[in-house]
């Protein structure tokens, strides 16, 4: 009866354990994607607002932004003044195609 | 024994999922995070207000205003001053500055006035050639060689606004204007030099031209080996020196003193490239398309170049 409990525990730890690991890779794939950088066509066409001495773009759900180095970065949590920027100035972009 | 394997088993667990925890939360709990991305690289190029032209959204790499601008960098080949009046159309400046600068564009949009002229020339003789089905080479070369040729005097004659264009821009709106520039220099170059030409890929130049005539697969294939083939290379044409211009510019324009004069030497070496590169290859490929056309299909194309003589240039 003893022994019949203890493997239970362990088959459930077992396959907690498991169930864990293949969240966690579950996650983290398409979190990798969530964090690629707006393409040279977004910035080419689309307004920055300006926060911290920067400029950041609203791209995929997150703020973007260039380091002094030229690296890319992202807020993970909005900032407030962002947040409250996107909701009165929502981000415009622009073409250049056909007359204005 | 049993017991032991069990607090091993327990101990296993809880680590895997305080793994998983602390993943989440170093997504989500702090506040900035550097994406390992590589740094800008040098060879990434009227008064309007910026018009706003898609809703804000959740925008991919391939929306229609990105495939828009990819369009209008395969028909506009004004160069790296072109690139800069364009960068300032989405600067995204407030109300007080925006008036200021929109006069410095307007100054430069007015000294660029020869370089959109001859573009304009230059999608003309090309809509002429496809509309009566055979594009005249001589012309089409005399009209590249014109926008090439007008591009040389742009830097010098730009110099002033650019420098009061300096002097308004806060830094960190500098560094914003240098991004666009470079952004607008790499997605003309991915169109214009990277892009293979003959490509079938979805997204190709090729595929867009499918897509509104309607080509059948025939002349799909045809269209495809003919720009597939060896061409030449346009002379006097070094993408490198375009490159260095750029980088050159974008040094001087996030120095606090912006000395306009110090970039003639990259300017001068880089003058006409984009113009023989890019009007080189959009020649060759109306050239290889039109013969391969119905009449009623050059119809269609002739009235798309056309279009594109209406695009929003840099100089109204």
């Amino acid at each position: 009866m003893s022994k019949s409990r203890t493997t239970k525990c362990e088959r459930f730890t077992l396959i907690v354990a498991v169930s864990a690991f293949s969240a966690g890779l579950l996650v983290a794939v398409p979190a990798a994607a969530q964090w690629d950088p707006p393409p040279p066509e977004f910035i080419a066409t689309t307004e920055p607002a300006y926060f911290e001495g920067h400029a950041a773009y609203w791209y995929n759900g997150h703020w973007f932004w260039r380091d002094d180095h030229g690296a890319w970065n992202h807020y993970d949590r909005e900032p407030p003044y962002l947040a409250d920027r996107r909701a009165h100035f929502p981000p415009a972009r622009r073409s250049w195609q056909g007359r204005r | 024994m049993l017991q032991i394997r069990w607090i091993e088993g327990a101990v296993l667990g809880l680590v895997l999922l305080a793994g998983l925890s602390c993943e989440s939360k170093s997504q989500s709990g702090g506040q900035a995070t550097v994406t390992p991305t590589p740094p800008p690289s040098a060879s990434s190029v009227a008064v309007s207000p910026a018009a706003p032209t898609a809703p804000p959204q959740m925008v991919g790499a391939d929306d229609s205003v990105n495939e828009e601008l990819r369009n209008y960098h395969r028909h506009h080949h004004g160069g790296v001053a072109m690139f800069i009046t364009m960068a300032i159309d989405t600067l995204g400046l407030d109300e007080a500055k925006k008036a200021s600068v929109a006069k410095i564009q307007s100054d430069l949009r007015a000294k660029m006035a020869p370089t959109h002229d001859a573009d304009r020339d230059l999608l003309a003789v090309i809509a002429d050639g496809v509309s009566s089905g055979k594009i005249d080479t001589a012309k089409v070369d005399a009209a590249v060689e014109k926008v090439a040729v007008a591009s040389y005097g742009i830097h010098a004659a730009t110099s002033d606004a650019l420098t009061q264009l300096h002097d308004t821009l806060a830094p960190a709106e500098r560094a914003a204007l240098v991004d666009k520039v470079r952004a607008h220099w790499e997605v003309w170059r991915k169109v214009n030099v990277d892009e293979k030409m003959g490509s079938k890929e979805k997204g190709a130049r090729l595929a867009k031209l499918s897509a509104l005539l309607g080509l059948t697969a025939d002349q799909v294939d045809k269209i495809s080996a003919a720009l597939a083939a060896d061409a030449p290379i346009p002379p006097k044409s070094d993408p490198k020196t375009v490159d260095a211009h750029i980088q050159a510019f974008a040094t001087a324009f996030l120095a606090d003193k912006f000395d306009a004069k110090s970039l003639m030497p990259s300017a001068a070496a880089s003058a006409g490239h984009v113009a023989r590169h890019g009007g080189a290859r959009l020649v060759r490929f109306y050239q290889a398309v039109t013969p391969v056309l119905t009449p009623q299909q050059r119809t269609v194309l002739a009235a798309h170049v056309r279009e594109r003589l209406d695009d929003d240039q840099v100089v109204n």
